[in-house]
């Protein structure tokens, strides 16, 4: 049989052209945007500081009073202004780095097909005397590659909008800021775009709860998302509701901001002492969220990336809060929150990050497989050390477990119907605020973990939590002096611990192996406080199972008591610990 | 009539305050005179570019106000000196004394 057979190849499609500009350019422009808003803050400032020449009186003195509070007052509109206007370019240039990775991947897809086409050609031209099976296939193959080039030519688009907006929202952006009046407004530098967005029902600027945050933020076009993180960086990166990459790319927009203006007047010699300590902590986060960047999924050898899910520098006096993840909040099976205790401010934002690697690592390791996220969450105020007499009361405490409740309910809301199976981990002073969370506020988490606890705060019984006492777990170091404060038996501990010793028979939680290897021969060993995320111990390989969901399977341990006739006792007192054994202590490959 | 009073020393030292903010503001004109747009898109440069130019004049205009409250408050206490300085030779010439003194 002979004859013709059309076979209609697909023609290449899209053609796919680099954006234009340089994120590294933008962020050039964006430091010195940064740089001018410091310095209206210093002429504001320094304004309304010289209005106050002590030892002058009269008319001319009052004249020139009312006229030095005229200039400061606009120049604190002027340096908002422009440090919006930086805020934009900063947001253009990561939205541009976003888009880059983006027209590198189409690129490649576009390759891909053009190759499969060019093999669907030479297979076509090669082919004589086909059978109708051949001519099937070559049809099928000549029709999948058409669906593909189609689903190119979507995404294309789709990205190509988005380059688009990106562009117009900054332009947007310059315009609204140009006129003097524009300059002076109370809106200036914002674009009719994220006005009109913050404006909706839902915003986080209402007063509205996590579940109606979330909807609000479903109901924006990419577009008018764009304009609100560039235009109000401050409250996206702070809503409850949000997803964490939404928080996380505003959180990155102000932190840039403050490296760049805060950096810039430390050069002009303007800097005071509290915007000191905020570029302090800026450079501490920035440096954490760097190792977070960086970290290796110990199974995967991929990154999961790091999230900046709150930032702000120079709250509770400069201690600041902040909270960094290792992995992807929004997608992940597990995900853990952990919460410090005394002492802790944004200073130690390194370290804690740090130990949030060795929890991923030991979760991922012993676990069954599912994705992981685990969260240093520093939203209140700790006590600043051991005789300041908020340690010694629970009002601190009070106000981070509402806190830390409210972080969980943004977090539960962000994820909608995919729900994390959610752990929260107190440490130290952290555990009665997690108690305070757990027992007070209605916590909504599956599994709670107490670790180092001077005292469970209102909670006299496992029970009394949230998450049911079968979910409550606690890990205390019988060398740990600190866990060595709470309550026991009916004489207690005369008041010094902050309610009931979550490892006690009294109140009953699952208790699980943590000593410490290398252990000392006192309760005064200050190293078992700060050792439970330490890899290859008891304690982070039970706390691990928790965070994955198998808290069923922790290596429990003899809850402490309190005899009537003498002292309260701690049979993990004699028991040796061990340090990398397999389903044990193990938390990474030997 | 308002109760008048000065401290010289309050005085000048506001005036070298303004003219620390005077300078700087002259690095923030400068600066943002020659800010690169060359890392926008060029559908976003003229745009920045008129927001720069315009901004730059603003920082002109904060540096010499803050020139104007600095020799506002040089001129005040030069004015209060030279009056000072006037008003004093006519209290030297009279005399308070009594008698053969006088």
């Amino acid at each position: 049989m002979s004859g013709t057979v059309t076979i209609e190849v697909p023609a290449p499609q899209p053609e796919i052209r680099r954006p234009d500009g340089d994120p590294g350019g933008a962020d050039s422009l964006a430091q010195a945007l940064y740089a001018t808003a410091g310095r209206y803050e210093e002429f504001a400032d320094a304004g309304e500081g010289l209005r106050d020449l002590s030892g002058w009186w009269g008319s001319a003195y009052t004249a020139y009073q009312e006229a030095a509070g005229t200039a400061s007052g606009e120049h604190v509109s002027l340096a908002r202004t422009v440090k919006r206007v930086a805020n934009a370019v900063t947001a253009y240039a990561d939205t541009l780095r976003d888009l880059l990775r983006t027209y590198d991947e189409l690129r490649d897809r576009r390759t891909a097909l053009d190759g499969d086409r060019a093999d669907l050609i030479a297979d076509i031209n090669a082919t004589t005397d086909a059978t109708p099976s051949d001519i099937s296939a070559l049809q099928a193959r000549a029709a999948y590659l058409a669906e593909r080039y189609q689903a190119l030519v979507a995404d294309h688009d789709s990205w190509l909008r988005q380059v688009t907006a990106n562009e117009d929202l900054l332009r947007h952006t310059f315009e609204s800021a140009t006129g003097l009046g524009d300059a002076l407004s109370e809106f200036g530098g914002l674009s009719d775009l994220a006005q009109s967005a913050i404006c909706k029902v839902g915003s986080p600027m209402s007063g509205a709860s996590p579940e109606q945050v979330a909807a609000w933020w479903e109901g924006l076009t990419d577009a008018e998302r764009e304009a609100v993180i560039a235009a109000y960086p401050d409250v996206i990166g702070s809503a409850d509701g949000l997803p964490a990459s939404v928080r996380d790319d505003a959180n990155r927009v102000s932190l840039d901001g403050d490296l760049a203006r805060l950096g810039a007047k430390e050069d002009d010699g303007t800097i005071d002492s509290s915007e000191r300590d905020a570029l302090d902590n800026a450079r501490k986060t920035e440096e954490a969220l760097a190792d977070a960047d960086a970290f290796t999924d110990p199974i995967t050898g991929e990154r999961p990336g790091g999230q900046l899910w709150l930032y702000d520098p120079g709250a509770f006096d400069g201690d600041g809060r902040v909270a960094v993840a290792i992995g992807d909040l929004d997608t992940a099976d597990d995900v853990a929150v952990f919460t410090p205790g005394i002492s802790t401010d944004m200073g130690d934002v390194v370290s804690y990050a740090n130990d949030m690697q060795h929890l991923y690592e030991a979760t991922r390791y012993n676990g069954d497989g599912s994705s992981v996220a685990t969260m240093f969450w520093l939203g209140y105020d700790t006590p600043s050390g051991p005789i300041d007499w908020a340690t010694l009361t629970e009002g601190r405490a009070e106000d981070g477990g509402r806190r830390l409740a409210d972080a969980f309910d943004g977090l539960r809301a962000s994820r909608g119907d995919d729900p994390a199976h959610l752990t929260a981990i107190g440490h130290s002073y952290g555990s009665t605020t997690t108690s305070y969370a757990a027992g007070s506020f209605d916590l909504d988490a599956e599994d709670v973990v107490l670790i180092g606890s001077p005292g469970a705060g209102p909670s006299d019984e496992a029970s009394d939590f949230s998450v049911g006492q079968d979910h409550v777990y606690v890990g205390r170091d019988s060398r740990d002096f600190v866990a060595f404060l709470g309550d026991e038996g009916w004489v207690g501990k005369f008041g010094i611990g902050l309610g009931t010793d979550p490892s006690s028979e009294d109140f009953d939680a699952t208790r699980f192996e943590a000593e410490r290897p290398g252990r000392g021969a006192t309760p005064i060993d200050g190293g078992a406080h700060s050792s439970y995320l330490a890899h290859d111990s008891e304690s982070l390989y039970n706390i691990s199972l928790i965070v994955d969901g198998h808290g069923d399977q922790v290596n429990e341990s003899a809850q402490s008591y309190d005899p009537w006739y003498g002292e309260p006792e701690d049979p993990e007192w004699t028991r040796d610990p061990s340090s990398g054994v397999p389903g044990r202590s193990e938390t990474r490959e030997p | 009539m308002s109760q008048l009073q000065y401290e010289f020393g309050a005085i000048n030292v506001g005036a070298s305050h303004w003219e620390e903010l005077e300078a700087l503001m002259a690095d923030a004109a400068k600066e943002l005179g020659q800010a690169p747009v060359s890392g926008l898109a060029p559908g976003v440069q003229g745009a920045a570019s008129a927001f720069l130019s315009a901004w730059a004049g603003f920082a002109e205009e904060s540096r010499a106000m803050a020139n104007g409250f600095a020799g506002a408050l040089r001129a005040a206490a030069a004015d209060m000196g030279g009056t000072d300085q006037s008003q004093s030779g006519q209290y030297d010439s009279l005399d308070g004394r009594m008698g053969p003194g006088q």
